[in-house]
């Protein structure tokens, strides 16, 4: 396949600008229809521009014209992937293999459209692997070997790639990105947070790391909740003690998000009550329960709970907890499928 | 030296190529110390005597803008101005770029002097150029200079943008002794961000309209070449058109294509390019005045940072889906010549908050094949009523959602350095921050 005039320069912004890249492809192809590398070049840019089935379309015919080309055959794996149809898009990036074998980009498509099929197994790992090994110094083999290794349950594995590729290029937002989920899975929750936050900073487009910081801060309001109960039911005789220690966690909360958020996790957190009105209202309603649950122990002064001042308020924590969960397990669906990688 | 003097065309050529190193270092001299007259005069007076008359108008303008009667410069200009390659005040600007172009080779019918042409024509040959530069190879872009009619008050709604547009840009103008007072430079570009679909592009043309301007505008594709080095003369060549046609606006559309990070792209035709966009900007060879810069992006966050630096496009304009009397010019646009009946853009306005231009624009496509159709199936030609409208916009999802997703992303995460302080102001106000 070769290149010349508007088909070189749009390969130059198919990347970049692919809107703009077709604009010059459209005229080209209109009057050279069988150049399989411009047709290649358009199917990759129809991708980026959301435009699956088009794009499917002029890869296959990319194909048919060059059968020999490994290229087509992985933008129809690609576009398959985002169109959701995985076990052709895992057939036909096995067939990019076969096609090309020392091209590590068929081997990265193997181990990409596994993740993507929520299929991964040994050969998906060991891909990713010879993908690393025949481009060590592409970035993408790394993040690819590292997202294997997260679905594998191998979290140390997965930050040591996701960091080896962040010292190739320290833009790539999706190695960090990666990095912070990773970082997620093994608890190191400021970190992921400061990543996430990066990765909103470096490309404002990308919407799973908004969704992923939701998620911690789903999480943290759980984890504030469950504790405030804990340390209720743990010294039912002394409410002074459970509103201390529910003090001392917020405290601490605070001055681990002035520490490692800053501004930034400030201005995302005083932006969800406007963005996600249900996330609001369920963490809300818990942390207000465990608020009438602390007032309650400490207005009994000493007596255990569910008695006196105690008793009249904990039935309507008691519904508020009930509410705020379910409408948690409705909301916490919804923001798994939407954030588990970028 | 007598100056007077009317040179045959290889004279000036010899001249030329004479004097080329003493002009080039009293440019340099100039470019340090710019209101250094005399020598500004002396620089005029060498390129008028090596026939580039259109850059010693330049310069003697220049003079004569600090020193409005300086006998010597109004000597120099009355010549200059006096020549064949003099240009008719109202010229018309392709006229002009193209009277730049032939300039060496149109020249004055001295008396004294050979007609070559006459004579290339007797020996009826076509004596090709001794030598050919990459320019000629590569062939000059065609750069169309239009003259707006439209006006800022021709733009309906869009009062913040106006306003915006009337204090960064057209007050300056429009006040030259408040603007020296205050030592106010026209120098620097505006750039326009928003959603797409918003009208940018029509408020760019409208503002080209007001100044009465010239418009020159540029897409990438208008600028982007694959040979080496042919992407920045492009980019030169613009900036040298919009000088020739001063008063001008040259736009920028999609300026996140042309001049994104350069950190993001492998592309060294584009770093090249932005390279060669900063240098015009700076107007460090060239002068800028009477160049109007406008960009406009709907990526405002791939822009290259370095080209919002102040004397670049450092002033920024955000451009918002329309406001009510904005929908309403906008469906009585799309609609006038179309058959209607019993149409009120008032409630038509009223309940299409937040879509774009290009959103409204679709639903009256939509509507008008709606009746169509209609007329087809039963035979008889209907006009486009409210109903039609209605159900149109009913099946019509704002366009700008996922701009104002990432545009949320940009005000949350991004350090508050005030750049989208107008977006974080819009944000808020519409509850999405």
């Amino acid at each position: 396949m070769t290149s010349t005039g508007p088909v070189q320069l749009a390969a130059g912004l198919v990347d970049t600008s692919p809107a703009v890249a077709m604009r010059l492809l459209a005229p080209y192809l209109a009057s050279e229809p069988d150049d399989p590398y411009a047709l290649c070049l358009a199917a990759h840019a129809l991708i980026d521009l959301d435009q699956l089935e088009r794009s499917l379309e002029m890869s296959r015919r990319a194909a048919r014209l060059a059968p020999d080309e490994d290229w087509p055959i992985r933008l129809q794996a690609s576009a398959l992937v985002d169109l959701g149809r995985t076990d052709e898009a895992r057939h036909l990036a096995r067939l990019s293999v076969r096609t090309s074998p020392g091209n590590w980009q068929g081997h990265y498509l193997v181990a990409a459209t596994d993740l993507a099929a929520k299929a991964v197994r040994a050969d998906s790992m060991a891909a990713a692997e010879q993908a690393r090994r025949l481009a060590p110094d592409e970035p993408a083999a790394h993040v690819v070997v590292g997202q294997v290794a997260l679905a594998r349950r191998r979290p140390r594995l997965a930050t040591q790639s996701f960091e080896q590729a962040l010292r190739l290029d320290p833009d790539d937002t999706a190695a960090r990105h990666e990095l912070a989920r990773a970082q997620l899975r093994r608890f190191r929750l400021a970190a992921a947070v400061s990543g996430f936050l990066a990765v909103g900073r470096m490309d404002p487009t990308n919407r799973t790391a908004r969704t992923n910081l939701t998620l911690i801060v789903a999480r943290a309001a759980l984890v504030l909740h469950y504790t405030s109960l804990i340390a209720c039911r743990l010294s039912p005789s002394s409410a002074q003690g459970s509103a201390a220690l529910v003090l001392v966690v917020l405290s601490g909360a605070v001055v681990w998000l002035r520490s490692r958020g800053g501004p930034a996790l400030y201005r995302f957190l005083a932006s969800i009550p406007r963005s996600d009105v249900l996330l609001t209202t369920w963490i809300g309603l818990l942390l207000l329960a465990d608020a009438l649950l602390i007032l309650g122990g400490l207005l009994t002064l000493g007596r255990p709970f569910g008695t006196a001042a105690s008793g009249e308020l904990s039935g309507p924590a008691s519904a508020m907890i009930i509410l705020g969960l379910l409408l948690s397990w409705i909301r916490w669906r919804r923001i798994r499928s939407a954030g588990r990688s970028g | 030296m007598d100056r007077n003097r009317a040179f045959s065309p290889n004279e000036q050529n010899r001249l030329r190529h004479m004097s080329q190193p003493l002009i080039d270092s009293l440019r340099r001299a100039l470019a340090a110390n710019p209101d250094d007259l005399p020598l500004r005069l002396h620089l005029a007076g060498l390129l008028l005597d090596a026939g580039d008359r259109s850059s010693a108008v330049a310069e003697l303008a220049t003079v004569l803008v600090g020193e409005p009667g300086n006998p010597a410069a109004l000597e120099l200009m009355g010549r200059a101005l006096d020549g064949p390659a003099r240009q008719p005040e109202t010229a018309q600007p392709d006229a002009a770029r193209d009277a730049v172009r032939e300039q060496p080779t149109e020249h004055p019918a001295a008396p004294a002097s050979f007609d070559w042409t006459a004579a290339e024509e007797q020996l009826g040959v076509d004596v090709p150029p001794m030598f050919v530069g990459s320019t000629e190879t590569t062939g000059e872009p065609a750069y169309d200079v239009e003259r707006p009619v439209l006006r800022l008050a021709d733009v309906g709604g869009m009062t913040q943008a106006k306003q915006r547009l009337e204090a960064s840009f057209l007050a300056p103008l429009r006040n030259p002794e408040l603007r020296r007072m205050y030592h106010k430079s026209l120098r620097g570009g505006l750039l326009m961000y928003g959603p797409p679909g918003c009208g940018k592009t029509f408020l760019a043309r409208a503002l080209a309209g007001e100044l009465q301007a010239g418009f020159l505008s540029v897409q990438i594709t208008d600028v982007l070449d694959p040979m080496l080095g042919n992407s920045e003369h492009n980019v030169h060549e613009l900036f040298q058109a919009a000088r020739q046609a001063a008063p001008c606006v040259l736009f920028f559309d999609e300026v996140d294509a042309l001049g994104q990070r350069r950190s993001q792209t492998r592309n060294s035709a584009l770093r090249g390019t932005v390279n060669q966009l900063l240098t015009e900007l700076d107007g460090v060879e060239q002068d800028n005045d009477g160049v109007f810069v406008l960009a406009a992006t709907n990526q405002p966050w791939d822009v290259d940072p370095a080209l919002r630096r102040p004397g670049r496009f450092d002033r920024t304009v955000l451009v918002l889906p329309p406001d009510e009397p904005a929908r309403e010019a906008i469906f009585r646009h799309h609609l006038r010549q179309r058959p209607i009946a019993g149409i009120d853009t008032t409630r038509l306005a009223k309940r299409t908050d937040g879509l774009s231009g290009a959103d409204i624009a679709y639903a009256c496509e939509l509507a008008a094949e709606q009746a169509l159709l209609d007329s087809v199936a039963t035979g008889e030609p209907r006009p486009i009523g409210m109903p039609d409208l209605e159900q149109a916009l009913a099946g019509l999802a704002p366009s700008i959602g996922p701009w104002l997703e990432t545009a949320r992303n940009l005000v949350a995460f991004g350090e508050d350095d005030g750049t989208y302080a107008e977006l974080r102001k819009y944000l808020k106000r519409a509850g999405r921050l």
